[in-house]
């Protein structure tokens, strides 16, 4: 039996007739039309499905689109077209960070998550973030590439010290 | 048939790890501390310079179409049911239920199939088909494909199919093939009453003397498992069959002219009227070096349906289809002189092809031809044989050798 879900993707308010078990890969891919999103394997151990739900990097295979109802949904398709990138993307694209493109777009929400909680990431948190994405063409050597490339691009300012993940901004008040 | 051991006259000196006396001769000087021999190109346009992808920016905003993301209007979705046994007779299917289950358009068994058309990637093993026709080969072989309205109930005309089975000798040893068996896997295909698919036998220069003369000599054994490409991709087909008579196949494939050609033998139209498109393939490494039975599958659908029809694995069965690097038992011998030069390399390999020939030939030349590396190696043998064996098909990977 069918339900109305109301899904915020990209910035856009949606109704989708979906069943109660719908995945919401199924619904960003097929209802949506949104096939940036890509599916690998179905159970969360590629991480080609990777979108972000408010702001954080989730399996879109692993999530009940009802449990992303009433949330923000970012895929890749939020971020940049080919003629404005957005500076992961485009790094990812000059650096060499995407071969055959299939786990790409995972790639680019994972960094994107990332290097908005840290914006300027060392090797060891570079390779803990991407740990769930698999890419069977580069390498990852590229890709942690892109992803400093990507960092230095977004940087405000000159690089600074890593801030402690754990010290939100709120502490300061 | 089977692989007689190669006559040992030679005395088998097995080298110590190190010998102090061994005069190792570098093929050339070394190069003075922090010089790299590789320096970066500079003053160049391109040499030294990264060069982005063409489709570089279509791939990295989620624009580039892979096969999955293509929908045509009064699409079918299809799947398939596939083998639980390794190698077994198949003595019946009945497909009422799953017929009659509301939303299923068709289904397709290798029992309605033509046994004559069968296809191979090599012009000389055409030993594949489209679906099953009396037996399976391997667990994950392709027995029946379905056609529906939606995924759901595809998938649950699959469960709904009943298959009899007559259960064969299995044989899980790529050894296993060498000797005469009770049940072969392809009656017609294999050596006198063996699954040898192929032997080859090659040899320069003289390597028994070599060995006899060598200073030093080893003699190993080697397994190998085999490896599967793992592409990110799964295999993904669409077929249609246009109201103009035209069948246009959209595939997941490396190899879009042989799947051309496999459709025109299997479908028997001519190859005109058949159009193979290859839209983004999310890696292969040789794991979509084959046209599939599959493929040729759905595109049998689609002509029957007259409706475009999408086959999507799931990763289980990407792996089940195989085509990964062979397994093999290899022993390799090697003979070397004081300093350090090889003089001779023997080898003998027993390489697993799996259920069907598909390179089959290729790799097994190419393990012997390739073995010598970057070596100058002046004696060589060796002695393979391809043998099939009741799982997944075995072919190119990362090249095409095991």
């Amino acid at each position: 039996m069918n339900k109305i879900l109301k899904l915020t993707v990209n910035g856009v308010a949606r109704e989708v007739a979906a069943p109660d078990n719908a995945i919401l890969l199924d619904v960003l891919r097929e209802s949506c039309r949104l096939t940036g999103t890509k599916r690998g394997c179905d159970m969360g151990t590629c991480g080609c499905c990777t979108v972000l739900i408010d702001g954080e990097n989730r399996l879109s295979c692993l999530t009940l689109a009802a449990q992303a109802a009433g949330k923000e949904i970012t895929t890749v398709e939020a971020l940049g077209t080919p003629n404005r990138l957005h500076p992961i993307q485009a790094a990812f694209s000059e650096i060499g960070g995407s071969q055959c493109g299939f786990c790409t777009p995972g790639f680019i929400m994972t960094t994107k998550a990332l290097l908005d909680r840290n914006p300027d990431p060392d090797d060891k948190e570079i390779r803990e973030a991407i740990s769930g994405n698999l890419c069977r063409c580069t390498g990852y050597i590229k890709i942690i590439d892109a992803v400093k490339v990507a960092a230095k691009e977004l940087a405000p300012e000159p690089a600074r010290p890593t801030p402690p993940i754990a010290a939100p901004a709120r502490r300061a008040k | 048939m089977t692989l007689e051991p190669i006559p040992d006259k030679r005395k088998a000196v097995v080298v110590p790890d190190v010998d102090p006396e061994a005069k190792w001769r570098p093929y050339r000087e070394p190069l003075p501390a922090g010089e790299h021999p590789h320096r970066p190109a500079e003053g160049f346009k391109l040499l030294g310079k990264r060069v982005p992808l063409i489709d570089g920016p279509s791939k990295v905003s989620g624009q580039a179409v892979y096969t999955d993301d293509i929908q045509l209007p009064n699409m079918l979705v299809a799947k398939m049911l596939h083998s639980t046994r390794p190698h077994a007779r198949i003595k019946a299917i009945d497909a009422t239920d799953a017929r009659n289950l509301a939303g299923v358009v068709d289904v397709l068994t290798g029992l309605e199939l033509d046994p004559t058309r069968k296809f191979g990637v090599l012009p000389l093993t055409k030993d594949e088909e489209p679906l099953a026709l009396e037996k399976v080969r391997f667990i994950g072989d392709y027995v029946a494909i379905v056609a529906a309205e939606d995924e759901w109930t595809a998938k649950e005309a699959v469960r709904l199919l009943k298959v009899t089975y007559e259960d064969l000798p299995s044989y899980l040893k790529p050894s296993e093939g060498l000797k005469p068996v009770p049940e072969k896997i392809h009656p017609d295909i294999g050596i006198d009453q063996s699954n040898v698919q192929k032997h080859v036998d090659q040899e320069f220069g003289r390597p028994d003397e070599a060995f006899r003369a060598a200073d030093y000599s080893v003699r190993r054994k080697w397994k190998f498992q085999g490896v599967t490409h793992a592409f990110t991709e799964p295999h993904c087909v669409i077929a249609h069959y246009t109201a103009a008579g035209r069948l246009v196949v959209w595939s997941a494939t490396q190899v879009p002219h042989y799947v051309h050609r496999a459709l025109a033998e299997v479908t028997g139209l001519p190859m005109h009227r058949i159009q193979v498109i290859r839209p983004q393939v999310g890696g292969g490494f040789g794991g979509k070096s084959d046209p599939f039975p599959f493929e040729m599958a759905t595109a049998l659908l689609a002509m029957r349906t007259r409706r475009p029809v999408k086959l999507l694995f799931d990763r289980e069965h990407s792996f089940y289809s195989g085509r990964g690097r062979h397994p093999t038992e290899n022993e390799f011998a090697l003979a070397m002189d004081r300093q350090g030069n090889i003089k001779a390399l023997e080898i003998e390999a027993v390489i697993d092809g799996g259920a069907f020939a598909s390179f089959g030939i290729i790799s097994t030349y190419y393990n012997g031809v390739l073995s010598m590396g970057p070596y100058k190696v002046p004696n060589f043998r060796y002695r393979a044989a391809a043998s099939t064996r009741t799982a997944s098909p075995r072919g190119p990977c990362a090249g095409t050798a095991p």
